[in-house]
């Protein structure tokens, strides 16, 4: 066991942090309140590699590991949970997939313009109807000569407004359910792929969630991603990555919401004395602290595995669901620790609080979570 | 970064583990009505569950602290009472290591090289002293050679099986902790009065006693350190135990999952085995993600000092977190178990009495809640 990180590791977590806290806390307040999507922090983190940085150099990617992944984007995360979700999608949701199923022809075109930055990609899996259960998906696919005609509705898709590539989940035959789903690289672009809602949210409001409607859109046969029929494969091992990047994104809201309780704690005065000297608040922020670390490195772990094997569905099913409950959880101490002024927008607890939420939702709600590490446990089919 | 074992690890695991399969593990339900034997401390001993962490130049097998820790998790996954009983010991031997001279060695460290005490044990805790245990008040009144120690403690863990004690006593009227200095006594000495055995709750085959130091005479060459030093050398060994316990509460707890998962999929209720419902399902998962977890924070507590890094913080999160994991999923096991999960003849009504202690013991939750705030708040509080 070792547990330091490589000097790689702490050179992009410091240049993260540093771009965080000096680019992106600052705006991260107005991004909230007007619900903006952070076009210029997007634009630097291109230029920074933080956009592909798992995607090997050649492809435009900063070739690197997943845990300085990780680092990064709690980093980013604890500044601000949009633009943390915003890069989240764009690395786990969009480079990934392309990267572990893509031809070298995909790569070269779809891949690299998104390691770049160039180009903003989103991820289409869930559908009105499908949501905990994916795989009862029902938009379709049919094959057309050269083409495959897209039709259907996908709902809650982050970056969705913004994005010039999706990667589109959709059935070739409905009747062999998951084994009949296959994977598609759609340009946002194409005719009849239509943003048709853009939803208002609790939290991470700078992040777009959008409902897209698929009318006879067409996709070149050779954007099919993987193989017909395996895209439920496909979109499994993405969503592991997805996982590792919510719990990271976790992490930095848990960890922000920490940090400003400390402070907090230390200069305001009750009964004489700083609130930080009383043992009711002394004990939250020791749990917060012991609930942060084991999510960290629940989360390393996890990254590790997945870097190492090519699943790593219990880590990073374990790694998500603590994450993101340890998040809530600190942040929900952040606001009682706070007392009204964590309930008013004017201090950070307000914003973390609402941000929190989404962790144990998105990329699997907990009780998806649950049901994978209870099978993976009981080693029994029982889902 | 890397979380790996090595393959010296794994190895020294499969040694405990085969040892504990086969010795252990047929006598481990007989630890709730009995103590120990000493036949089965003396097999301990020879086996060299003693002198884990005494390095290979002093006798012992040079155990590192994750390879002691993967030993005691092994140990406690069969039986809490053993588990407690090695590592205390364990625990005192390390401190005759690190803290002694070469005549502490020769004495008494020898003697769980040798197996000719069977168990080390550790006076701290007295009736008025606690978590403030630098309250305590027994005395230590010099003499020409040495000092004649009078007072009473209670809790000390292998009390009955040890044949000699690490006693801490005041040397001086300074309050608090730098007034108090270590002391080995061995149980022959004249005024060392065993006194009653605890009747406890779990842990039923260890032995935890109360214990009169009545003017013992101590000399000189028997105080560890220098005098008004014994608190920091409590204090050094409390971060090691901290450890020790840690892995105590994630082999109970280890043993409670195996135990739960194994019945849900066999006992069946409204027409399919339990196991097929979320409900039990759900239990399920939280053990294990609350295990996982406890797993990570204690490798990397015992990982640092292996480093010989700074290690406390790290000792501290991994034990408030692993033991009181432990004690919920030791009682979310029981009821899984249903009704059959309060009696006897199952093993979680044991695995759910050994491990409740594990948050009181080697400073309680409340404690390390405190250390742990210190340290993130940065200020003395």
């Amino acid at each position: 066991m070792n547990w330091e990180f490589t000097d790689e590791q702490s050179a992009v977590r410091e240049m993260a942090r540093d771009f965080a806290q000096r680019k992106v806390l600052p705006e991260a307040i107005s991004i909230d309140r007007e619900s903006r999507f952070p076009e210029n922090l997007v634009k630097e983190m291109a230029e920074l590699k933080l956009l592909g940085m798992c995607v090997p150099e050649e492809f435009g990617g900063a070739g690197m590991d997943m845990l300085s992944y990780v680092l990064a984007l709690e980093e980013i995360s604890t500044a601000c949970a949009s633009t943390g979700v915003i890069m989240s999608v764009q690395n786990s949701l969009a480079c990934e997939p392309l990267k572990a199923f893509g031809n070298p022809a995909q790569k070269k075109k779809f891949l690299e313009p998104l390691a770049l930055g160039q180009k903003l990609g989103c991820y289409c899996l869930t559908e009105p109807e499908a949501g905990s259960d994916a795989a009862s998906l029902k938009s379709t696919a049919v094959k057309k000569g050269g083409v495959y005609i897209l039709n259907g509705t996908k709902q809650f898709i982050t970056s969705g407004y913004e994005a010039d590539l999706a990667v589109v989940y959709a059935s070739t035959d409905i009747s062999k359910k998951s084994k009949g789903i296959s994977a598609f690289i759609v340009d946002t672009k194409s005719p009849g792929f239509k943003v048709a809602k853009k939803e208002r949210k609790l939290g991470i409001r700078g992040s777009s969630c959008v409902q897209i409607v698929l009318e006879n859109v067409e996709v070149p046969a050779e954007n099919l991603l993987h193989v017909e029929g395996e895209g439920y494969k496909v979109a499994l091992s993405t969503l592991e990555i997805g996982r590792i990047g919510i719990a990271a994104q976790s992490n930095g809201i848990g960890s922000a919401a920490l940090e400003c309780s400390i402070k907090y704690a230390k200069e305001r005065e009750q009964f004489g004395r700083p609130i930080a000297d009383l043992q009711a608040i002394q004990f939250m922020l020791a749990d917060m602290s012991v609930r942060l670390e084991a999510a960290r490195l629940l989360t390393y772990r996890a990254a590790l595995v997945k870097s190492q094997c090519k699943r790593a569905a219990l880590e990073s099913s374990q790694a998500k669901l603590f994450a993101s409950e340890a998040c809530m959880k600190n942040a929900w101490a952040a606001v009682q620790i706070h007392g009204g002024y964590g309930y008013v927008e004017d201090y950070i607890p307000e914003r973390l609080f609402r941000d929190a939420k989404i962790c144990e939702i998105y990329e699997g709600t907990s009780e998806v979570q649950r049901l994978l590490i209870a099978k993976n446990t009981l080693k029994a089919e029982i889902l | 970064m890397n979380f790996e074992w090595t393959s010296d690890d794994l190895e020294i695991r499969s040694w405990a583990k085969k040892f504990v399969h086969e010795v252990i593990a047929p006598v481990a339900v007989k630890h709730s009505k009995e103590k120990i034997s000493k036949e089965l401390l003396k097999r301990i001993a020879d086996e060299g569950f003693s002198k884990l962490l005494i390095p290979e130049g002093l006798g012992g097998l040079g155990l590192s602290s994750t390879q002691f820790s993967l030993v005691i998790r092994e140990i406690s996954k069969i039986c809490g009472s053993v588990g407690v009983t090695i590592a205390v010991t364990n625990m005192i031997a390390e401190i005759l290591v690190r803290e002694g001279n070469q005549e502490h060695h020769e004495k008494f460290l020898s003697q769980l090289v040798s197996g000719e005490s069977l168990t080390a044990s550790f006076c701290l805790t007295e009736n008025g002293s606690g978590s403030d245990a630098a309250g305590l008040k027994t005395f230590a009144v010099k003499t020409g050679s040495g000092y004649l120690l009078t007072g009473e403690k209670i809790y000390v863990t292998n009390g009955a099986f040890s044949e000699f004690f690490l006693v801490m006593a005041k040397t001086s009227d300074v309050p608090g902790a730098r007034g108090i200095s270590a002391f080995l006594i061995p149980r022959s000495a004249k005024g060392v009065v065993l006194g009653k055995e605890e009747d406890k709750m779990g842990l039923t085959g260890s032995s935890t006693l109360r214990m009169t130091f009545d003017q013992v005479e101590v000399h000189e060459s028997q105080r560890l350190g220098p005098e008004g030093e014994g608190f920091k050398i409590a204090m050094r060994a409390l971060d090691g135990g901290r450890i020790s316990v840690s892995s105590q509460a994630l082999g109970i707890a280890e043993a409670a999952l195996q135990a739960g998962v194994q019945y849900s999929k066999e006992r069946e209720a409204f027409g399919k085995p339990i196991a097929d419902f979320q409900a039990i399902q759900w239990k399920i998962a939280d053990a294990a993600t609350q295990l996982a977890a406890s797993e990570v924070l204690i490798a990397k507590a015992a990982s640092l000092k292996d480093q010989k890094k700074p290690f406390g913080l790290d000792a501290s999160r991994a034990k408030l977190f692993s033991t009181e994991s432990a004690i919920q999923v030791c009682d979310s096991m029981i009821q899984v178990f249903g009704g059959y999960g309060y009696i006897k003849e199952y093993p979680v009504e044991r695995y759910y009495r050994d491990v409740r202690v594990t948050s009181l013991y080697e400073g309680t939750s409340e404690i390390q809640r405190i250390v742990i705030a210190r340290a993130v708040i940065g200020v003395q509080s």
